[in-house]
């Protein structure tokens, strides 16, 4: 008899998890996602605007091909190659680890670079700096593809006609000419540099060679984005923490040491109700922050400072003025419980800013810290240096007035991010010589006359100082510069007449200086560098050259000078209050940063952290604001190839082939306005959680990319392959005045639409209890309460803890069980270990870094927007991210009539709670993959792990069909031989986004290249780049595994006689995604090893399998989440009560009938 | 009618149906042959840019393979040696050899030689020396008495079969790691040991799997990852 699987049925009532408003609409098209493991389209070539018979024309012509010389018959010749002198501690085929610094806005991130054989594959934090564990944020894990992008900038270009035409030069013919470049400047008058603000000591050394040299030279600084309050919070020490519009865990500087200490903060689960921290947040736009808030308040950011002033009278601190009171009612309870609990929690709390707040807001909430005795016991004074540096406002002032007659602009991309009242690419073309020092030619490069290539920070010697805790980091190059750039300290150099440095010269002198130790010192100085260098930081004090900004002077400076009270007014804390049709809109960090990391790949297609975009930005608003505007979200009736599309870049054109796709993916357009009428079109996103009337954009995304060059031009591809197409810029609306958000904007709807890659409707898991969390009390009432949930609630709870208890309907192998089993009276292969994993929810925050690191360590490919849209795209851990509400409708209210939105027409929409759940492989003792191979390529190995043989896959997916989890990926293309860019090829009308065979391969007559060279430099070589039609997916990392296990074996035979131990150290290694994980959410171990840190996880009482009752005994299982809602807010009844209500609305009966009957099917 | 085709064309017929039949047979089988581990290079012998004798380095100089083969027990490749590993000794001996110009050449110019590779495991399969050196697997189980060659051929198939064989009973073929008498040479380096008498190697396996903890993985993920 077939054996069919019934899950259990979802509740009818109760709370409700989703994913998507498309989902809660329950249009046909979400609908078909669901039933389809591939969406639609993702199994079929047609979309690619191939037809079968171009696609057999070119068959054939590769078979001919391939038939001229018969080259595929004869093995071919390989050699060997040996170095001619051995270089120092090179061991071919092992990594060579070296320390260096990732140069930060505010501080930079220390890093170990893994590398082999000379090229660097990957970027780790540095556990031995002080202060700094060995994760990174995502940014920290991608600037290694930055390192090997093959855009970047590779000679140096003259103009010809300025912005239109340029000609290349050699460095040597630019240095010949040098000096009679800076015998011009005589004193400096009339010269600028326009810099990025940088921490290096040796920058600001070089900085001050320039202007002795040059006296009358302006030194002017420009971030487009400015960082946080001038404070670094040790959050491990919080009790309470509140955020003002602050995304301290998404995007600010400070996010891996936020991380870490607010997940201890959350770890803290002791039996009183008070060691575990509580997070209160009041923010406009759903951030990630904002998903982990016990209490979230939904604000406009114009009225955070009302927020702000309510709270500070409440904490007694004055802000010198009246102001109006933010709301009433339930607002106000929130604000005066919220404040309460921060009193009460004095020396403990900490109220945490946005920096897209007014300074003034800042100021008071910096003053409402000192008065919770923040300073000194939650945060400490952030080294911020205070350099005497001319604005981009005064330096536009002067070019405006003819002053400056060569700017030298270092870094940066001014004519990208300048604030738009300047018109900095005007500006900029009035300037008779700009030189322009910079990683890509970009914007800028197109308004200059001369560009200078770049050098990576991975390619030059250089030294910085650590975010936050003001260690001096050594910033050590890890290969020679792979485009011929330079640095911006050997630029300053020559500037300022110094010999050029063939090695660390310049850094060696700062260091001289900061340390004490002489160069002439000899042995000393030798032994200080080296140790330096070796570690990565100075372990010993420093002089800094840079006079440091305090907090003390950041508090007071709201114009009262003897460190009193602060006179605010009520114009400086809030915005103009909104008229009827007026919007606000909120300018936001990306994953992308502020526009500089928009090359990447990595982070172009990385999910949002909440609203699960890749590749663009978007207008976000709530579902009220929606439907206000009459926006609605796409339906099966919206006939999508009918609207018109005017762009003609190939990425913002629908697809117009595969109808439900297109449905799901077209998204309306709107233009907006600003109050000094600068406006942009862009798609919109509805995103609950959004405070009404207030709308928000990321910046950095809507790169152009000038084609500068003859060469340039010829080819079809842009210069900037990634970059260029990909969302829209939004620093066009930008100004100084009002640099984090502005009021006032109207908003038009249009009648087009818009292409997004969203991954959020993929995967779908029809809400089984995936994710599940507990209210602080109740887990303290029941700490075994997550277990009990669901269908769990009837299995019995054995001493095995959950999830191996269950029945399955194979024969179970037992693997690595040491109770005895048939066949294996002594236990099986005790000796070898059992990989697990636990991922602990309640303190992973959803950062993606996770993602990133999988993705450089296991050499996943980028696929690009379409194949995103198409499903294809290939992370092996994901985060999922699961909305949940109070208040849900009643089931008939889905099958009533939408409202005009296209959405039920209900309140709930607009304030949900949001989980994070990181979901890969589970490694399934019973992988139901496993039977369904025809060619056993994936099978389960003797220490438990799901493995796959890439080489022996043939693709036909029924392993990708039969996971439970929608953990595979599967090789549509040759993602890793072929460009990333979507443009039309002139042949036959494809696009060369779609691999065409070997015609199209790196020296094919179509010439339009695969994989870059630089590109496979990147690739870990202990794992294999698996080509098109290979199913791949999580493996626990094997190759770590592996390399641990022989390194064992290694150092065993220390003797000679191999008498040393072979069992690897209890948590001796990690793997990718435990490594960097900040919160330290993700552990790995031996389960067979009772000491490791996994096997003491799986005791926990929170500990649950995903899908466990499927009988597929998941190695990988989670932590469930606890909240921690304070009784007297309003609303705390709901909080963290998700899987509870579920619980109780679903008789007891429902899952006993449920789970029997599905046993039935099971074994008859 | 005349006939338009001779009598003999009737045989033509079948004699051409025979040929193709034959031809196709022997197609199908050279395919098929060639997707068999059994197609391997065993005797694949090129001809390397300078005649090494590894004769004469290891039987008559008794060269040991680690002073070339440097890492081959710390990493998962042994390496070849660098020019700079000739050089220490032919600096001196036989510097004037015209055998010996290309290994000069790369000294004074820095250019790498570029020997031919002879043993060639697919990329996606993770082969490491130094697990195997390090549990007792000799390096003539893989490579076969290479101290007796004069241009190094391959002596065994290499095949994924033919690895299985040893990780399935690997008591057939482990030595021990350290000599039985102190300053000779381990016997996984040693290429002309012999089993002690008075014990086979079948007993002296067993023991040595037992005493090494010798556990080689059996599964696709010990190599291919």
């Amino acid at each position: 008899m077939k054996r069919e699987f019934h899950h259990p049925p979802e509740p009818k009532s109760g709370r409700k998890y989703w994913r998507s408003v498309e989902e809660l609409a329950n249009t046909p098209g979400f609908q078909e996602q669901l039933k389809r493991e591939f969406p639609q389209g993702a199994a079929e070539l047609d979309g690619d605007e191939v037809t079968r018979r171009g696609f057999m024309k070119f068959m054939g012509a590769s078979l001919a091909l391939a038939g001229i010389g018969l080259t595929g018959c004869r093995r071919p010749l390989l050699h060997m190659v040996p170095f001619s002198k051995g270089v120092e501690w090179e061991i071919p085929g092992n990594a060579l680890h070296y320390a260096t610094a990732m140069p930060r806005r505010a501080g930079a991130l220390p890093l170990v670079a893994t590398c082999y054989n000379g090229r660097p594959t990957k970027l780790e934090g540095n556990p031995i700096v002080p202060g700094f564990t060995g994760s990174t944020d995502h940014l920290g894990q991608a600037a290694i593809l930055d390192l090997y992008d093959p855009d970047r900038s590779k000679v140096i270009l003259t103009a010809n006609e300025r912005g239109n035409d340029y000609a290349e030069q050699s460095w040597d013919d630019f240095w010949k000419g040098f000096p009679a470049l800076t015998d011009g400047f005589a004193n400096g008058a009339g010269v600028a540099i326009l810099a990025e603000p940088s921490l290096s000591p040796t920058r600001e050394r070089l900085r001050g060679e320039v202007q002795k040299k040059f006296p009358q030279l302006v030194w002017a600084e420009y971030e487009p984005w400015v960082a946080d309050m001038p404070v670094t919070v040790d959050l491990s020490k919080a009790d309470v923490i509140l955020s003002l519009d602050s995304d301290f865990l998404g995007a600010s500087e400070g996010t891996v040491q936020n991380i870490a200490g607010f997940a201890a903060g959350r770890r803290r689960l002791g039996k009183t109700q008070e060691t575990m921290s509580r997070l209160y947040v009041v923010e406009s736009r759903l951030t990630i922050t904002g998903g982990l808030a016990d209490h979230r308040l939904r604000m406009a950011s114009s009225n955070i400072g009302n927020v702000a002033t309510t709270l500070a009278a409440k904490l007694g601190v004055s802000a010198g003025g009246s102001f109006a009171a933010p709301a009433s009612g339930d607002t106000d309870t929130w604000l005066t419980e919220c404040a309460r609990d921060l009193q009460n929690a004095k020396g403990r709390a900490y109220v945490f800013c946005g920096s897209q707040q007014p300074t003034e807001v800042q100021h008071l909430v910096a003053q409402m810290n000192d008065a919770l005795g923040a300073r000194g016991t939650v945060s400490q004074v952030r080294f911020v240096p205070k350099v005497a540096a001319t604005s981009i406002t005064d330096l536009a002032a002067q070019i405006t007035a003819g002053s400056i007659k060569t700017l030298i602009v270092l870094g940066g991309n001014p004519a990208f991010n300048a604030p738009a009242e300047l018109n900095f690419t005007d500006l900029l073309k009035k300037v008779p010589t700009v030189i322009r020092h910079g990683l890509y030619v970009d914007e800028t490069s197109a308004t200059s006359t001369t560009h200078l290539p770049g050098a990576h920070f991975l390619e030059y010697w250089g030294d910085n100082i650590s975010y936050g805790t003001t260690s001096y980091l050594c910033q050590q190059p890890m290969i020679l510069p792979l485009y011929n750039g330079i640095s911006e300290l050997d630029l300053l150099a020559a500037l300022a007449g110094l010999p050029k440095a063939k090695g660390p010269e310049f850094v060696q002198a700062t260091f001289t200086a900061l340390a004490g130790i002489a160069a002439s010192a000899g042995q000393a100085f030798d032994d200080a560098w080296r140790q330096f260098v070796h570690d990565g930081y100075y372990n010993g004090g420093v002089s800094l050259p840079m006079a440091a900004t305090d907090l003390q002077s950041f508090t007071q400076q709201a114009g009262d000078a003897s460190g009193g009270a602060l006179t605010l007014t009520s114009q400086q804390v809030a915005g103009k209050p909104l008229g009827d049709d007026e919007y606000e809109l909120v300018f936001t960090l990306g994953l992308i940063d502020d526009g500089r990391y928009a090359n990447n790949g990595w982070l172009q297609e990385l999910p949002d952290p909440v609203s699960r975009l890749t590749w663009d930005n978007v207008l976000t608003m709530s579902p009220k604001t929606a439907e206000k505007l009459g926006i609605k979200i796409s339906t099966s009736n919206d006939n999508f190839s009918d609207l018109p599309n005017t762009d003609v870049n190939p990425r913002k054109t629908p697809i117009g082939i595969i109808p439900h796709v297109d449905m799901m993916t077209a998204f309306p357009m709107v233009e907006i306005t600003t109050p000094d009428n600068r406006s942009m079109q862009l798609p919109v996103l509805i995103a609950p959680g959004q405070a009404d009337s207030t709308l928000s954009i990321a910046l950095g995304w809507g790169r152009t990319a000038p084609r500068l060059t003859k060469a340039d031009r010829d080819v079809v591809t842009p210069t900037l392959r990634v970059a260029e197409g990909a969302g829209f810029n939004a620093y066009q609306l930008r100004t100084s005045t009002t640099p984090g958000f502005v009021g006032g904007v109207k908003v038009k709807k249009l009648d087009t639409t818009y292409p997004l890659a969203i991954t959020q409707m993929h995967n779908s898991m029809e809400g089984r209890g995936l994710v599940r969390e507990v209210p602080l009390d109740l887990y303290h009432q029941d700490p075994a309460f997550v277990q009990k949930i669901g269908i769990d609630k009837d299995v019995p709870q054995g001493d095995l803890k959950g999830y191996q208890n269950y029945e399955s309907a194979y024969d179970p192998p037992a693997l690595n069980s040491k109770k005895p089993q048939p066949g294996y009276p002594d236990g099986y292969q005790t000796d070898r270990p059992a990989w697990g994993m636990v991922i602990d929810l309640n303190t992973c925050v959803g950062c993606n870094s996770c993602v990133i690191a999988c993705q450089a360590e296991n050499n996943i490919p980028v696929v690009g927007k379409f194949q995103v849209i198409r499903g294809r795209e290939m992370h092996w851990i994901r985060i999922d991210r699961y909305f949940a509400s109070d208040n849900p409708p009643q089931p008939d209210a889905l099958d009533t009539p939408l409202g005009t939105s296209g959405l039920p027409n209900s309140d709930y929409l607009d304030d949900p709670q949001m989980l994070f759940q990181p979901m890969a492989c589970q490694q399934c003792e019973n992988a139901p993959c496993e039977p369904v191979c025809p060619v056993n390529a994936t099978v389960t190995n003797e220490e438990g792990l799901n493995v796959m043989a890439y080489n022996r896959c043939i693709g036909t997916r029924y392993c990708a069909n039969n996971c439970p989890y929608k953990a595979r990926r599967f090789n549509f293309f040759n993602y890793n031989d072929r460009p990333i860019t979507n443009v039309k090829l002139p042949v036959l009308g494809v696009t060369n986004e779609l691999f065409l065979g070997p015609l199209a391969g790196r020296d094919g007559p179509l010439t339009y290249k695969g994989s870059p060279e630089s590109l496979m430099l990147q690739k870990n070589p202990n794992v294999t780049v698996r080509i098109r039609g290979v199913m791949e997916k999580c493996t626990y990392c094997i190759q770590r595994i592996e390399e641990a296990k022989i390194d064992q074996l290694r150092k065993s035979n220390n003797d000679g006689a191999g008498s040393g131990n072979i069992t690897l150290a209890t948590d001796s290694f990690k793997v990718a995604c435990q490594q960097v994980c900040p919160a330290e959410a993700i552990v790995f171990g031996n389960l067979n090893d009772d000491n490791a840190k996994v096997s003491l996880l799986k005791q926990d009482e929170r500990n649950y399998g995903v899908l466990a009752y499927l009988g597929v005994r998941p190695r990988t299982s989670y932590l469930g989440r606890v909240r921690n809602p304070n009784p007297a807010m309003p609303g705390a009844a709901n909080v963290g009560h998700t899987s509870v209500i579920e619980e109780d609305d679903a008789p007891k009966a429902d899952h006993a009938d449920a789970k029997k009957v599905n046993l039935e099917k099971l074994t008859t | 009618m005349a006939n338009i085709f001779p009598p003999g064309t009737n045989q033509t017929v079948i004699k051409a149906g025979i040929f193709l039949n034959v031809v196709g047979v022997l197609v199908v089988l050279a395919v098929w042959y060639y997707f068999t581990p059994k197609y391997s290079r065993v005797g694949y012998e090129p001809t390397q840019p300078v005649y090494f004798q590894h004769d004469i380095h290891v039987n008559q100089l008794g060269l040991d393979c680690r002073y070339c083969h440097s890492y081959v027990e710390v990493s998962g490749h042994s390496n070849f040696p660098a020019t700079q590993t000739c050089m220490n000794c032919h600096r001196q001996v036989q510097k004037d050899n015209p055998k010996l110009q290309p290994i000069r050449d790369s000294w004074a110019t820095g250019t790498p030689v570029a020997w031919v590779k002879i043993h060639n495991v697919p990329d996606y399969a993770y082969f490491n020396h130094s697990a195997h050196v390090n549990r007792g697997v000799s390096c003539v189980s893989c490579h076969g008495n290479v101290d007796n060659m004069n241009t190094v051929y391959q002596a065994e198939s290499q095949s994924m079969g033919w690895c299985l064989n040893c990780h399935r009973n690997p008591q057939n073929f482990v030595r021990p790691l350290a000599a039985t008498t102190p300053g000779e040479k381990s016997p996984v380096f040693d290429l002309e040991w012999k089993v002690p008498d008075g014990t086979t190697q079948g007993q002296l396996g067993l023991q040595l799997v037992k005493d090494l903890k010798i556990n080689p993985p059996k599964d696709c993920g010990g190599c291919h990852r």
